[in-house]
């Protein structure tokens, strides 16, 4: 008697916290404009949209959360030691299963391993937090705790934050001995990505459609209350119809609209950090055409001429901040306290010109030894969009300074095209960065890194941004970043938030996302009618 | 005669007078934006409503309407020279020639035209020259049909036989004779294909793969307008369709004025529309 | 038999063209698959991978090996053969087509047998006006104004999509309310025109003197349209069906553009839009083939419907 009524408490208890309700959202929440994810394998992503799908799967040894610190609630890694003077890191795992049942064990991470080491340069993130290349060993030192040897000191927040956040865990036993063309072709079938310990499975996968998620019962995190998510991949315009229709339950809402849209009954709105990053325009120094882009006070001229109040205003309406350093301001963990306020300035601007050397021509355009002070700004952006409306406002605002910007107007792939080629037939570029949770600034303006478009080349600055990966604590971060705004390889813009409009039926919105785009979809839940049991506010984060 | 040929232009006059002088009856500047005013309804101040950046709709409708006109118009000329071309030459060459032109072109008929215009946007660099071409070359196969099949039925007629045993050349029998009969059905299909090129250019902008922005034709411009409908936008949506419409009934006009019903039905019958 | 010589002679031709196409690639999509971090080096060896960098001829003839062998090659960015990709897209739009045409022919004959009947008079004059009407509009501003009305103003059916996918299991209901729009709209870009060869096939069926005779023996006038006037009316309209299939599809693109309807139409747009050639080509092949496959059908038809049909050159 007792025993049946313990059972039906059970029961009861155990249906009030199952999952329910299905929640449909679009790509690229909290990224930027959505694209299709290559696939499900997160070592070959070279995009935020991969990962994003690919978390739903495996989670790695270091999750990113909110504040851009260590998650451990929903991290593989029970905790990680920095040993032996950095160059050594002891990373114990918690006692996560696979859905199959098996144990995630300490091999399987060091399968992982092997993976971004068979894959070479087809590994998506390669070099960010030292992956693979400051890596000198992995070792299995029992079931559930693995060694990272290192080939010199490292910054420990950087190396566990950007590296390990790399690194995940596959299932030995489900994948074989799988090599890098395979794994290369196979990004897209399902029948590779059955076995999973993270917080979903793989329910249904319709490349350049959707993809259709169901939770993980054997997940050793949070476990999710949704019943079945949907990731859908729309174009632009497309999103915003189809959450007015009822066909998704959010999506981002244009700058413009923001203010028509507020009050619709039956959807609440959000407002979203900044895709952790920042903006930039970036010089390419080996430009044939505009050779003063090398002369620094050419560029600091430039960069105090530009009010990046208008362009919050009018670009991005208000929902923005503004930011002189290569670092995110949002949240500003790794922001230099030198961070200047503002720098507008348009009268220092033209005096800086001046004693450089330009003088203003008849035109009003600058003139120096015959050369006019003009440059063209490569942009991939849609004419309509908040880009190229920041865009027009440097153009007057250089204009007013006596610098004539003009832009150029490519494809997505021309654009990537042109600057991976190295050349110098582009002055300058708009090309906005997200960067690791620790922004640090390898690959991006040391001289041979992977992305330094355009050619930029310091031995200071080298030796700064390497001190910063290999030195613990703030300070080598904060002086490399002081000495870029010195220096200003590229121009620091500001970026938009993320308006986001959702059913009014859909919860836990606000924690879904992280500044990097990463999401939590275990925070998302539904009131649902047909979820008996469920308070209506659902079972929370 | 007289109402036939008035009811006949009227459509197509007033539709390049809305492209030509638009501008200069309603001077608005398309690209300004009214941040104060996004998908505002048709008032005075805007009689056609604006877009959801405050841009004033009748003045990009106007704007459009260039943009339209000047892909489609060399679109059309490339597609009736290429047309007119090949119709002429398969119509005079030699009997196996003559067959194997055909098996060519039917098997550039057999493919929806739509089909190799969005193939053609993805390969090719999209400018405002290289989609006109693509869209004239992807026009002139019904035509030359047309062309070729006229051309067999006129080359059997009396008049031809007796041109051919007085030893005419093919060149001065094409001219002096042929050209002058199917002048008519030249000019007609002429504005046909204006007709078709402007939808197959408004398709292709439709679809994200006209003429690259800013340019921006009705096509694209009926295409944000569909992610807006919710909000009830009509007047994004409403205006481009009929201005489009507009001109395929237009050019549809000029030809029903040349023809009675039944010849209409075989000229319309080897053209159909595109999309 | 010299039909089926030609029509041998059109399918090389189309497959050339084909290859013409597939051929004319530049080096876009290496990052399209690449990634942002393609350099030079790995473009090359990616070009080299797809065997982009053999002769002309060297590709021709592979092409045709493949085209045999039913490969069309491997998708760029779904990593599946285009055949696989092709077959599970195709599929829906059969569906849809075959819906669509099949409302089209209704809605054909419906306003035919109408606009055939009262030619002359008021009413026929109306049934003109609005085919005319429905005939200039474009297939994506029909599929445009539906949607409006019917989806974002009256709520009365879905805007996008096949099924509703917050249900994990939608049924038959769900789907065919999906299909409802996307068939309309493409049933009323065919119709209109079709309804005018069948009104002028009526009227001109019914001015013959056969009709006189019946009507004074007192056969019903029912009977007459339906059993003698119809089935002579209807052959140029079969005719018109068959040359216009092309047409259909591409008025099948724009609707399922519209509605997010994944077939084959989608599929064409999406893989233009992303530049995935391989997808590009295999779907100009198959629908051309597709077409004439049609052609063929329907002469096959009309000649069934009349003995008397012969082909001409």
């Amino acid at each position: 008697m007792r025993g049946a009524a313990l059972l039906g408490a059970a029961l009861f208890f155990a249906c009030a916290a199952a999952p329910c309700g299905t929640a449909i959202i679009p790509d690229a929440i909290g990224i930027g404009d959505p694209a299709s994810p290559a696939g499900l394998n997160p070592l070959l992503a070279t995009d935020p949209y991969t990962i994003q799908v690919a978390t739903l799967l495996y989670r790695p040894l270091v999750w990113i959360g909110r504040d851009m610190g260590f998650d451990h609630a929903r991290s593989l890694a029970a905790s990680v030691q920095a040993l032996d003077g950095n160059t050594r890191f002891r990373v114990v795992l918690k006692p996560w299963r696979w859905s199959d049942g098996a144990a995630v064990t300490a091999d399987d991470v060091l399968f992982g391993w092997e993976r971004i080491e068979k894959l070479g340069d087809l590994f998506g993130a390669a070099g960010q937090g030292g992956i693979p290349d400051r890596v000198a060993s992995v070792r299995a030192v029992d079931a559930r705790t693995l060694d990272f040897v290192l080939k010199a000191p490292v910054n420990p927040d950087w190396f566990i934050l950007n590296g390990l956040s790399l690194v995940y865990a596959f299932p030995r036993h489900a994948w074989g001995d799988i090599g890098r063309d395979e794994m290369w072709r196979r990004q897209n079938d399902p029948a590779l990505f059955a076995v999973t310990d993270g917080p979903f499975r793989l329910a249904e996968l319709r490349p350049e459609r959707y993809f259709a998620f169901v939770p993980n019962p054997l997940y050793g995190g949070h476990p999710a209350s949704l019943a079945r998510l949907v990731v859908v991949f729309l174009e632009g315009g497309g999103a915003l119809h189809a959450v007015q229709a009822g066909e998704i339950d959010m999506a981002r809402v244009p700058y413009a609209l923001w203010q028509l849209l507020q009050g619709t009954p039956g959807f609440r709105f959000y407002v979203l950090p900044e895709p952790f990053g920042y903006g930039d325009l970036l010089f390419n120094q080996r430009s044939a055409n505009a050779l003063f882009l090398r002369d620094v006070r050419v560029r600091q001229a430039l960069a105090v001429a530009v009010d990046q109040a208008k362009i919050i205003k009018l670009a991005y309406h208000g929902f923005g901040t503004e930011n002189h350093l290569p670092t995110p301001t949002e949240p500003a963990t790794w922001q230099s306290p030198s961070a200047a306020a503002t720098r507008y300035d348009p009268t220092a601007a033209r005096a800086m010109l001046e004693a450089a050397g330009w003088r203003p021509g008849a035109d009003g355009v600058r003139r120096k030894a015959g050369v006019r002070l003009a440059f063209s700004v490569l942009t991939g952006a849609d004419p309509d969009s908040s880009e190229m409306e920041m865009l027009q406002v440097l153009q007057s605002d250089f204009g007013a300074v006596g610098a004539d910007m003009r832009v150029r107007v490519e494809s997505f792939s021309q654009l990537m095209q042109t600057l991976n080629a190295g050349g110098s037939d582009w002055d300058a570029a708009n090309s906005p960065w997200t960067t690791p949770p620790v922004p640090d600034g390898t690959g991006v303006w040391n001289a041979g890194g992977g992305i330094n478009y355009g050619g930029y080349s310091d031995a200071r600055m080298d030796r700064l941004i390497e001190d910063s990966v290999s030195q613990p604590g703030k300070a080598a971060m904060f002086q490399y970043q002081d000495y870029f705004a010195g220096q200003l390889p590229g121009l620091i813009l500001p970026q938009g938030k993320q308006l986001v409009m959702a059913a009014a039926r859909l919860h836990g919105v606000e924690e879904f996302s992280n500044a990097a785009g990463y999401w939590n979809p275990e925070s998302l839940s539904v009131d649902d009618p047909a979820c008996r049991g469920a308070t209506p506010d659902g079972p929370r984060r | 005669m007289r109402r036939d040929w008035v009811a006949g232009v009227a459509p197509l006059m007033l539709l390049l007078l809305f492209c030509v002088l638009g501008p200069v009856v309603w001077p608005a500047d398309p690209a300004a934006l009214d941040a104060g005013a996004p998908l505002a309804r048709p008032c005075l101040a805007y009689p056609l409503g604006t877009d959801a950046l405050g841009r004033d709709e009748l003045a990009r409708l106007i704007h459009g309407g260039r943009e339209t006109l000047s892909v489609a118009v060399p679109a059309t000329l490339l597609a009736f020279m290429l047309g007119t071309g090949y119709g002429l030459i398969a119509g005079f060459a030699p009997r196996i020639a003559a067959r194997v032109l055909m098996r060519l072109l039917d098997a550039l008929l057999a493919l929806p035209s739509l089909v190799v215009l969005l193939c053609g946007a993805a390969l090719l660099p999209r400018t405002g020259f290289t989609v006109s071409v693509l869209i004239g070359v992807t026009a002139w196969p019904g035509l030359a049909r047309l062309v070729r099949t006229e051309m067999v039925s006129l080359r059997g007629r009396d008049f031809a036989h007796a041109a051919r045993q007085l030893g005419a050349d093919p060149l001065h029998m094409a001219r002096r004779h042929f050209l002058p009969n199917i002048a008519r059905l030249l000019g007609v299909n002429a504005t046909f294909l204006l007709g078709d090129s402007v939808l197959a250019l408004s398709a292709l902008s439709f679809l994200g793969l006209g003429v690259p922005p800013p340019a921006a034709s009705w096509g694209s411009m009926l295409q944000s307008g569909i992610g807006l409908m919710d909000l009830g936008a009509w007047w994004l949506i409403l205006p481009p369709g009929f201005l489009i419409a507009g001109s395929l009934f237009a050019a549809a006009a000029v030809g029903r004025m040349f023809f009675s019903e039944e010849k209409e039905q075989k000229t319309f019958a080897l053209r159909w529309r595109k999309g | 038999m010299g039909r089926a010589a030609e029509t041998f002679a059109t399918l090389f031709f189309l497959v050339t063209l084909t290859f013409a196409l597939a051929h004319a690639v530049p080096d876009g999509p290496a990052y399209a698959i690449l990634g942002l971090k393609a350099g030079p080096d790995r473009v090359r060896a990616l070009n080299a991978q797809l065997g982009l960098d053999a002769t002309v001829w060297g590709q021709y003839a592979t092409w045709w090996w493949h085209v045999l062998h039913a490969n069309l090659g491997i998708s760029y960015l779904q990593n599946r053969p285009v055949v696989s990709v092709i077959g599970a897209y195709a599929g829906r739009t059969a569906v849809l087509y075959s819906v669509a045409t099949g409302l089209a022919v209704v809605a054909a004959m419906g306003l035919g047998w109408l606009h055939g009947v009262f030619y002359r008079s008021w009413a026929g004059r109306v049934c003109s006006a609005i085919e005319i009407f429905l005939y200039a509009m474009p297939g994506f501003f029909i599929a445009t104004v539906l949607g409006m009305v019917f989806s974002s103003w009256l709520h009365l059916l879905p805007a996008a999509g096949m099924v509703d996918l917050h249900q994990a299991a939608p049924g038959f209901g769900d789907r065919a309310a999906h299909m409802v729009l996307p068939a309309a709209s493409i049933a009323l870009f065919v119709a209109p025109w079709l309804a005018r060869i069948f009104a002028q096939g009526v009227h001109e069926e019914l001015s013959r003197d056969y009709v006189r005779t019946a009507q004074a023996r007192g056969v019903g006038f029912g009977s007459i349209l339906l059993r003698h006037v119809t089935p002579n009316a209807i052959r140029p309209m079969v005719t018109m069906l068959g040359l216009s299939l092309p047409a259909i599809f591409s008025g099948n693109v724009v609707v399922e553009s519209v509605f997010d309807y994944p077939g084959i139409g989608w599929l064409l747009w999406r893989s233009a839009v992303a530049h995935d050639y391989p997808v590009l080509v295999g779907i100009v092949l198959v629908v051309g083939v597709a077409t004439m496959l049609g052609n063929l059908a329907a002469d096959l038809v009309n000649a069934w419907l009349d003995p008397r049909v012969t082909y001409a050159a």
